[in-house]
């Protein structure tokens, strides 16, 4: 009904102009039919009037303004109204506008970070235009990269993109000697128009030509400005020097002015075309390729074109490309898609949090109207309009949103800046985040929203005054039984509102709680890991080394790192040393091969399984503390590559018997050569890729230069990384000492994300929490101070004291139960969409529900206390004597 | 007795409307034509200022409007006054009675 009202309304206003119309022109009728009478013709007469009149237009646009101008009067008068109580009642309007000021506010926060990582539009020209190109492998790889020789071909035949540019899926390493410190640096490689395509410019020099994107050119690099910045103070002098790379020379060409988050993970690009391998063949799958839509291109067509060019390249190259899929989608940021998850996650926790609030401030809103219900009656007996007195409570509640909103902006800029303090260094995305204009819209609107959905269900309670009976009663509640409903339902809905953030940020918890339970696979404390790569020897050059020639290399290089770890073993207070090649807990890259059994039927290359090699120093197992299982570790013996350790998991699911040792794997490919390798020893578990990723099985070789050491410390790590760099230093200047960071720190950093948001979550929800019992307790209260009079009665009439307490806290017991009953139900459907964020827990596991519906009851339970005692101590007496 | 155009302060113009409304209702020529009668013809008012100021005080709530047939059987907007117009017509008219009473002594003085 009142929604008819508001349409009726709103279809007058826009009659009203073909009314006016109408009746100014009725008006020139009349006023021609008078001259006609009068004697003039009826043209000369419609002239006159029309004359007389002075314009319809300008009589029409006069009443528009004097409508406008009343309007305008109208607000403000209810504006400072509204302003005015506000101030009479000060308690009430700072609570509300507190509580508006928590939930807009940490929703503001919230938003703010999924604005910097979700909604900004790629740093690039036209960043609409552009889109990437994958080939997928499934079921093992949803996305990969382009072999060369396909993008070649590729690139000569699309038609639907005016650009196909590609850069490297993998930077290569290399150390950066010559003037200052030797650094290891990573490199990429891109193809020459890749950067004109993006609409990169450079702040110095230039950047990459066509015709250095081809082997045999001049050995160019481009520096990323991070780099330059670090390494070269952001001198433009660097242009046209060299650097050396890995012994070889390279000359900058130019600086990148910007760098975005595709060109900033390493520090210096080279062409692509003078990649150091075949560019144009069809098996290795390693470069990423964009490209940019022709003008009113649509992607489905390009997705359908590269499609075509793909299915070309499965019949020209069936060997190496066959059950290659391909993906084309429009460019990503790709360090969004890991946070997004969590990040929607903290979004619904703060948006229920806001919720709740709501639900608090429309139960104060229709506690106070209530309160005000003989003003009300007084005003529409003295013949106020309805319509006006329902926009006026409209306009305070429009008022509170505002102060609530203008508070918490405060309130989000502060909040902001903490999370940018605590969150962990590798979330940009946070440090990022700031209050823009994007932001500051979206506050706006919430507060219109807010204002609007806890200003109109109160406004128009308000119409349902009963004038007669409010005048004579006063302000007792004339709808009291509606009202009390309407009250109940608000409880109910809040308590399940809370219940959901508080099993999410509890499932969370645990998650969090189980991961920092689970070992790692060696000892992390005292252990302290320093990068120290060697230059790499070139593919091409290692290729043409004879077995025999490969082996004393291997040996050199073993012996060189020995000596290394002899000099740094010596040092004050270093227990043992030793290298890996790669880092446990923290690499993200699999270094893997497939392998198969000897003496056992081999199955197909896709199905073969996989297995992570690595290779470490003799007297790695006991520096790092991986405990052996059986047989003997593998040591300087092993350097010629014949003989292996391998990992219990691995042990354990391919010889359950637990003879493993002395069997043989092949790990290369079975022809031309296969390379079969002995197993003689079993060594413990390791978490290759992180706490909570799934189990490897780990292949161990030795020998090599292995350019991770690792030094376990009888007291404090840090205290030695300096003794050790000169250590390392003497022994080779031209060795870069990076990475420096003891393992207690990488596995700390490995779970810092997970901790983050799971604090977050579980701060949103103790927030939920204390607004529904600041909710419950508020709504308790008031009904006991409404019904003063009837428990006056009933005491009078026999009831003990302990009788009305359980009946004001048997109320508040049915109402939690209730809410919880619903909560629970909606939280079950909706932790699933959780489920990937879960470790150790399922998302519907039983105990943390228990333990959440317990908690939140208990509290529930502790808001209704103080009502329930303040209503055992009504006195029948006064209580009837007020009736 | 030539009309004068004077110009008319918008309180007055109010005033006026309400007495000519005062008998019954009528339509916005109606309502000129009778304003001319009972000045004596010293005020003609024009449709520029008359519309605006009907709409004006029919938001006030002073009068009510209502579509019906004219004289030559058209469609015109009726005004009348309500019960709020006419309190406000009587407060109006002893406002005016005060003050030219106290201009009238201040020209005698």
């Amino acid at each position: 009904m009142w929604l008819e009202k508001a349409i009726r309304n709103w279809w007058r206003q826009w009659r009203t102009d073909a009314e006016l119309d109408a009746e100014v022109h009725g008006y020139i009728e009349l006023l021609a039919q008078e001259k006609i009478h009068s004697g003039m013709s009826a043209t000369a007469a419609q002239r006159e009037a029309k004359m007389e009149l002075g314009g319809v237009e300008q009589v029409k646009e006069k009443v528009r303004e004097i409508r406008v101008g009343r309007f305008l009067e109208t607000l403000w008068q209810d504006i400072r109204f509204g302003a005015r109580m506000l101030r009479k009642n000060p308690g009430f309007t700072i609570i509300v506008a507190l509580t508006l000021a928590l939930g807009i506010g940490a929703n503001t926060a919230i938003f703010s970070v999924i604005e910097s990582v979700l909604l900004r539009p790629l740093p690039y020209d036209h960043p609409e235009g552009l889109i990437e190109v994958w080939n997928t492998y499934l079921p093992s790889v949803p996305l990969g990269g382009l072999s060369p020789g396909d993008f070649q071909d590729w690139q000569k035949r699309a038609t639907t993109v005016s650009e196909l540019a590609a850069y490297s899926w993998v930077q290569q390493g290399a150390n950066l000697t010559g003037d200052g410190d030797p650094q290891r640096v990573e490199i990429s490689y891109a193809t020459s128009n890749l950067f004109s395509m993006l609409g990169e410019k450079a702040v110095a020099g230039r950047l990459f030509m066509s015709e250095e994107d081809r082997r045999g050119a001049a050995p160019v690099v481009v520096l990323t400005h991070r780099f330059w910045q670090s390494r070269f103070g952001g001198d433009p002098g660097v242009v046209g020097r060299a650097v050396i790379l890995d012994g070889l020379q390279y000359t900058v060409v130019g600086v990148l002015a910007e760098d975005s988050s595709l060109l900033d993970s390493s520090d210096l690009w080279m062409p692509l075309g003078q990649y150091p391998d075949n560019l144009s063949e069809h098996t290795y799958h390693q470069i990423v390729g964009l490209a940019r839509l022709r003008l009113g291109v649509k992607i489905a067509q390009a997705r359908a074109e590269f499609e075509a060019l793909n299915r070309q390249s499965a019949i020209a190259y069936p060997a190496q490309h066959k059950n290659f899929g391909v993906v084309v989608r429009p460019m990503q940021d790709p360090s969004a898609s890991q946070i997004r998850q969590s990040l929607l996650v903290l979004f619904a926790a703060v948006g229920l949090v806001l919720l709740i609030a709501c639900t608090n401030i429309v139960n104060l809103l229709l506690a106070r109207n209530t309160a005000r219900e003989k003003e009300i009656a007084l005003r529409t007996a003295l013949g106020a309009n309805q319509g006006r007195l329902v926009r006026q409570l409209l306009t305070e509640s429009m008022l509170l949103a505002l102060l609530g909103g203008g508070l918490g902006i405060g309130l989000a800029a502060a909040g902001v800046k903490f999370l940018g303090a605590v969150a962990p260094a590798n979330l940009t995305a946070v440090h990022e985040a700031h209050l823009g204009a994007a932001v500051l819209l979206f506050t706006a609107v919430l507060c219109l929203v807010v204002g609007i959905v806890c200003g109109l269900l109160p406004a128009l309670q308000v119409r349902k005054t009963n004038v007669n009976i409010a005048l004579k009663q006063g302000n007792r509640g004339s709808g009291t039984l509606a009202n009390r409903r309407l009250h109940n339902l608000l409880v109910v809905s809040e308590i399940a509102l809370a219940l959901v953030p508080l099993v999410g940020a509890g499932l969370l918890l645990r998650s969090l709680h189980h991961l920092l339970n689970v070992s790692p696979g060696f000892r992390t404390d005292h252990l302290l890991s320093m990068h120290i790569p060697q230059a790499v020897t070139p593919p091409a050059q290692l290729s043409k080394l004879t077995p025999a020639q490969q082996r004393q290399l291997t040996e050199k290089q073993s012996l060189q790192f020995l000596q290394i770890v002899e000099r740094v073993e010596g040092l004050a207070g270093v227990e043992s040393a030793a290298g890996i090649d790669v880092l446990p807990l923290a690499s993200h890259l699999k270094q893997a091969s497939r392998f198969v059994i000897e003496g056992r039927p081999i199955p197909d290359a896709g199905v073969r399984p996989l297995a992570e090699i690595r290779t470490v120093s003799p007297g790695y197992f006991s520096t790092v503390g991986v405990p052996l299982l059986s047989g003997r570790t593998v040591g300087q013996t092993d350097w010629s590559g014949l003989d292996i350790d391998i990992n219990g998991g691995m042990s354990r699911r391919f010889w359950p018997h637990g003879d493993a040792l002395g069997k043989r794997i092949n790990l290369c490919s079975l022809d031309p050569k296969p390379c079969w390798v002995a197993i003689v020893g079993i060594v413990g578990d390791v978490h290759q890729f992180g706490l909570d990723a799934a189990p490897t099985y780990d292949v161990y070789f030795c020998g090599g230069w292995t350019p991770y050491l690792m030094i376990r410390t009888a007291s404090d790590p840090h205290q030695v990384s300096a003794a050790a760099a000169g250590v390392i230093r003497k022994v080779d200047p031209a060795l870069p000492v990076g990475n420096v960071m003891t393992m207690d720190e990488l596995l700390s950093d490995s779970v810092s994300p997970r901790r983050f948001s799971a604090t977050l979550t579980g701060i949103f929800a103790a927030l939920a929490l204390v607004l529904a019992a600041v909710g419950i307790y508020g709504v308790v209260s008031y009904s006991v101070a409404q019904r003063t009079s009837e428990l006056g009665l009933r005491m009078a009439l026999g009831a003990q004291k302990g009788d009305v307490f359980r009946l004001v806290v048997g109320q508040g017991l049915k109402l939690t139960s209730i809410g919880i009953c619903i909560g629970l139900a909606a939280s079950l459907g909706l932790m699933r969409l959780m489920a990937s964020q879960l470790y150790g827990v399922s998302a519907t596991d039983p105990l943390t529900f228990a333990v959440v519906s317990i908690a939140l009851a208990i509290v529930a339970l502790a808001a209704c206390y103080v009502p329930a005692r303040r209503a055992m101590r009504v006195d029948p007496m006064t209580a009837l004597r007020h009736e | 007795m030539t009309p004068v155009q004077t110009e008319l302060l918008q309180g007055t113009l109010d005033m006026l409307i309400m007495k000519a409304l005062a008998l019954g209702k009528m339509h916005g020529l109606g309502i000129s034509r009778r304003i001319e009668q009972i000045t004596k013809g010293t005020f003609q008012v024009k449709p520029g200022s008359l519309f605006p100021s009907l709409h004006r005080m029919e938001e006030e709530g002073w009068l009510n409007s209502s579509w019906g047939e004219s004289e030559n059987n058209r469609r015109a907007k009726y005004y009348q006054l309500t019960k709020k117009g006419r309190r406000q017509l009587e407060t109006e008219t002893q406002r005016w009675g005060r003050i030219s009473l106290a201009i009238e002594r201040a020209l005698e003085a």
